[in-house]
C-alpha cells in the first residue's frame, strides 16, 4: 500500500514537472525610466506594460507560454541602458527587449541587441537616426515613431490649417532630438510656406525646470506659433511659467511629438489654447483601445494613457501576434514575421517597413480642448495623417540592414 | 524686455537667496556643509503640495510647509548631527549625503516620480503690465520677499538676545560656552532655522516649477555657488551673491544662451581665484 502510494506521488511529481516544462515561460525585458526626469512616462509604461501581460497570460499566453516581465529601470541613460541591457541579456536570459525612454537609451539597448542578436523593440527614443536611421540594425524594430514622421506631419498640419501663420519661434530642449525636430519642423514648413520667417531656436538644457530666462526673448519676437517638443513634466512646467508672461495670448502655441496630453491632463486650470500632434489617441473607437484605457483608468483613478503607453501596451501585443503567426519562438524567423508584417494594435492595423524597421503608425493632430465629460481638456476631433504619407523615404533614412 | 529680463533675474536671485542664507548661516555657526539644504528645499516643496491638496489653500500650506521642514531638520540636529560635531567635518558630510539620499528615496516612496503641480493662489495667477509687457504677479512676490527675508535675518541677528548669542557663538564658540552660553541650543537654533528658510524656498517654488525628484540636487550646486562668490557665513554675502549670479543667469540666457550652462560656475572660479574668501567673506578664514 505503502509502495503504491509513493509511485502515485512520484509520477504526480514528475507529471507536474513535465507540465511546468511544457509552460516554461517567455521572459522579456521590459526598460523604462522609472526613476529622474523621465519617470514620470517610463512608470506608467511599465506599468501599461504588465497590464498587457495579464491580459496576454489571461488569453493563455503566446502559443501556450506564460509571459514574465522583468521590468527594469533604464533611467533615461545610454550608460545604465547599456549595463541593464546586457545583464538582461546574459545573467536573465531575456527572449525579448521591449522600451526604454529617450533615444540615447534607446540606442544603447539596440547595440546590445545587435551584438548578441536578440530581438528589441523600441517604444521609445524617437530620434530619427537612431535605430531607424543611419544606425539601424537587423534586431531592432522601432514600434513608436521616428521624429522625422513626427515634425514632417507637423509642418504639413500648420502649413494648411493655419495660412497666417509668418513668424515662427520655438523652445526646445538642448540635446540632439530637441536640435533634429526644430530643424526638421522649420525646414519643412518653409518648404511648403517659402515666405515663413523662421526666429532663432531656444534651447533649454535638459535638467533646467525655471524656464523664466528663456521666456522673455521668445514673447518678445511676436510669433504666429510657437513650437515645441518639450516632453513630459518640462512641457507641464514652460506652459505654467510662461502664461502670465503672456505668450499664449499673441502665439499659437504647438506642443508637438507626444507631449501634448501629459499637459492636458496635468495643467488643470493653467491649461491655455494649444495644439499637438500625438501618436496615439486614447478616446479612438477600437476594441483593442477599449480595452487598454479600460484597464489602464481603473488602475489610475480615471486618467487616461498619455504619450507612449499605447505602443508599450502594443509592442507586446505585436511579439504575440508575430510568435503565433510564425510558430516559433525562433529570433530569425520572427525577424522575417515582423518585417513588412501588419499587426492589430489600439489605433488599428499598423504595417512595420521592412527596409528600416520603422513601423507606420499614425500621427494624430489637432487642437485641446475642454471636454464635458472630463475634468481635463481632450484632443478635439484630430485629423489622422498616416505614418506612409510623412515618412522619410527608404533612400533618405541612410539605413543599410546589417 | 531688458526691464523684464531683470526682473526675472531678480526673481531667480531671491529663490537662490533664501537657499544660500540657510546654508551660510548654518556654515558661520556650524561649521557645517549642509549637503541635505537642497533635500529639504525639495520637502518643502512636497509638503506645500500636499497640504495645498489637503486644505485647499495656498497660503496655509507656505505657512505650515516649512514648519514641517524645520521639525524634520530639527529631527536630523537633535538624533544624528549632534553626535557628530567632535568629529572630523567628513564625517559631518556623509552624514548629511546619506541624508540626501534618504530623503530622495522617501520622496519618491511617497509622493511617486511624477511631477506635482501646486496650484498659485488665486490672487496671484494673473499678470500685471510693466512698459506693455505682461509679468507674472506671483514673480513679483518672491522678487518682493527676498529682502524681506534679509531685513528680517539682519534684525534678528543684530537686534535680538538669541541673535546676538548666535552671532558670539559663531565668532568662537569656545568663548561663547565659557561664558555661559548654550552652545548646543543655538547650534539647533540655527540648524532648524536655516532648514525653514530652505523649506520657505520650496513653499514659494512651487507653484512655478512644482515638486518634481532631483529638484534638490539641481538647486544645491547653485546655492553653494551663490555662497561661495559672496563668502562662506555672510549673510549679505550671499545676498549680494545671488544678486550676482540671478542677473548673470537671466542675461546670459539672452545673450550667450550656449555658455549658460557654465557660467555661473566660471563665475564661481574666477572668485576663487582672484578673492577666495568670497565677494563679503572674511579674509584669512
Amino acid at each position: 500500500m505503502r509502495a503504491v502510494a509513493i509511485a502515485i506521488c512520484l509520477v504526480l511529481v514528475c507529471a507536474v514537472t513535465v507540465f511546468a516544462a511544457g509552460q516554461e515561460p517567455v521572459k522579456i525585458g521590459v526598460m523604462y525610466a522609472l526613476s529622474g526626469p523621465l519617470g514620470v512616462l517610463g512608470t506608467d509604461q511599465a506599468k501599461v506594460s504588465k497590464i498587457a501581460a495579464d491580459q496576454i497570460n489571461k488569453e493563455g499566453g503566446i502559443l501556450g507560454r506564460p509571459v514574465e516581465l522583468l521590468i527594469r529601470d533604464d533611467e533615461a541613460s545610454p550608460s545604465t541602458a547599456a549595463r541593464v541591457a546586457r545583464k538582461l541579456v546574459l545573467e536573465d536570459k531575456v527572449n525579448f527587449i521591449v522600451g526604454a525612454n529617450g533615444s540615447p537609451a534607446g540606442m544603447s539597448v539596440a547595440e546590445v541587441a545587435s551584438r548578441f542578436k536578440t530581438l528589441y523593440l523600441s517604444a521609445g527614443g524617437a530620434m530619427t537616426e537612431l535605430m531607424t536611421g543611419k544606425n539601424c540594425n537587423r534586431y531592432t524594430f522601432r514600434i513608436n515613431h521616428s521624429g522625422a514622421q513626427f515634425y514632417r506631419a507637423d509642418a504639413t498640419y500648420v502649413a494648411s490649417t493655419f495660412p497666417d501663420v509668418k513668424t515662427v519661434a520655438g523652445i526646445n530642449p538642448d540635446y540632439s532630438y530637441g536640435h533634429e525636430m526644430w530643424d526638421g519642423f522649420t525646414s519643412e514648413l518653409k518648404k511648403k510656406k517659402p515666405d515663413v520667417q523662421v526666429v532663432p531656436g531656444v534651447f533649454v538644457p535638459m535638467a533646467e525646470k525655471d524656464y523664466t530666462n528663456y521666456i522673455a526673448s521668445v514673447v518678445d519676437k511676436k510669433p504666429d506659433l510657437v513650437y515645441s517638443v518639450l516632453w513630459s513634466g518640462s512641457g507641464v512646467a514652460f506652459v505654467k511659467q510662461a502664461k502670465p508672461y503672456g505668450m499664449f495670448d499673441k502665439s499659437r502655441f504647438f506642443l508637438a511629438a507626444a507631449a501634448l496630453t501629459t499637459a492636458m491632463t496635468t495643467l488643470g486650470n493653467d491649461m491655455v489654447r494649444m495644439w499637438g500632434s500625438e501618436p496615439e489617441d486614447w478616446q479612438m473607437d477600437n476594441p483593442m483601445n477599449k480595452r487598454m484605457v479600460t484597464d489602464w483608468m481603473k488602475e489610475s483613478g480615471g486618467k487616461p494613457p498619455h504619450a507612449y503607453m499605447g505602443h508599450s501596451y502594443a509592442t507586446l501585443f505585436i511579439l504575440k501576434q508575430v510568435i503565433e503567426r510564425v510558430k516559433s519562438f525562433d529570433t530569425e524567423k520572427i525577424i522575417a514575421g515582423l518585417e513588412g508584417g501588419t499587426f492589430d494594435t489600439p489605433w488599428g492595423k499598423m504595417t512595420i517597413r521592412k527596409g528600416d524597421h520603422q513601423a507606420m503608425g499614425k500621427i494624430f493632430i489637432g487642437e485641446a480642448m475642454p471636454n464635458p465629460k472630463y475634468q481635463f481638456w481632450t484632443l478635439s476631433n484630430p485629423k489622422v495623417i498616416p505614418a506612409e504619407d510623412v515618412s522619410l523615404p527608404m533612400s533618405e533614412t541612410g539605413c543599410v540592414m546589417k | 524686455m531688458i526691464l523684464i529680463q531683470f526682473l526675472n533675474g531678480l526673481s531667480t536671485a531671491m529663490l537662490l537667496f533664501l537657499l544660500a542664507s540657510g546654508l551660510t548661516l548654518i556654515f558661520g555657526v556650524l561649521r557645517v556643509i549642509n549637503f541635505a539644504h537642497g533635500s529639504l528645499y525639495m520637502l518643502g516643496a512636497y509638503f506645500t503640495y500636499s497640504v495645498a491638496v489637503f486644505s485647499g489653500s495656498y497660503w496655509v500650506s507656505l505657512l505650515a510647509a516649512p514648519v514641517f521642514v524645520a521639525c524634520a531638520a530639527g529631527l536630523i540636529e537633535r538624533f544624528f548631527l549632534r553626535r557628530l560635531y567632535v568629529r572630523e567635518h567628513e564625517f559631518q558630510l556623509l552624514l548629511l549625503y546619506s541624508f540626501v539620499l534618504i530623503i530622495d528615496d522617501a520622496t519618491k516612496a511617497f509622493w511617486g516620480t511624477s511631477i506635482r503641480m501646486v496650484p498659485k493662489p488665486a490672487a496671484l495667477t494673473g499678470s500685471i503690465e510693466i512698459l506693455g509687457r505682461a509679468f507674472p504677479t506671483y514673480t513679483l512676490l518672491i522678487i518682493g520677499l527676498g529682502p524681506l527675508v534679509a531685513l528680517a535675518l539682519f534684525l534678528a541677528l543684530n537686534g535680538t538676545k538669541i541673535g546676538r548669542q548666535v552671532v558670539a557663538a559663531s565668532l568662537d564658540r569656545e568663548a561663547a560656552s565659557a561664558v555661559g552660553l548654550n552652545v548646543p541650543f543655538l547650534y539647533s537654533v540655527v540648524f532648524v532655522f536655516g532648514a525653514w528658510l530652505s523649506g520657505v524656498g520650496g513653499a514659494v517654488v512651487a507653484p512655478l516649477r512644482g515638486a518634481s525628484p532631483g529638484m534638490g540636487m539641481e538647486i544645491i550646486i547653485m546655492s553653494f555657488a551663490v555662497v561661495i562668490v559672496g563668502g562662506l557665513g555672510s549673510i549679505w554675502g550671499a545676498f549680494l551673491g545671488a544678486l550676482l549670479l540671478g542677473e548673470v543667469l537671466a542675461f546670459g540666457t539672452l545673450i550667450v544662451p550656449n555658455l549658460i550652462v557654465l557660467l555661473p560656475y566660471a563665475i564661481m572660479i574666477l572668485i576663487f581665484l582672484v578673492r577666495p574668501q568670497g565677494l563679503l567673506g572674511r579674509g584669512g578664514g
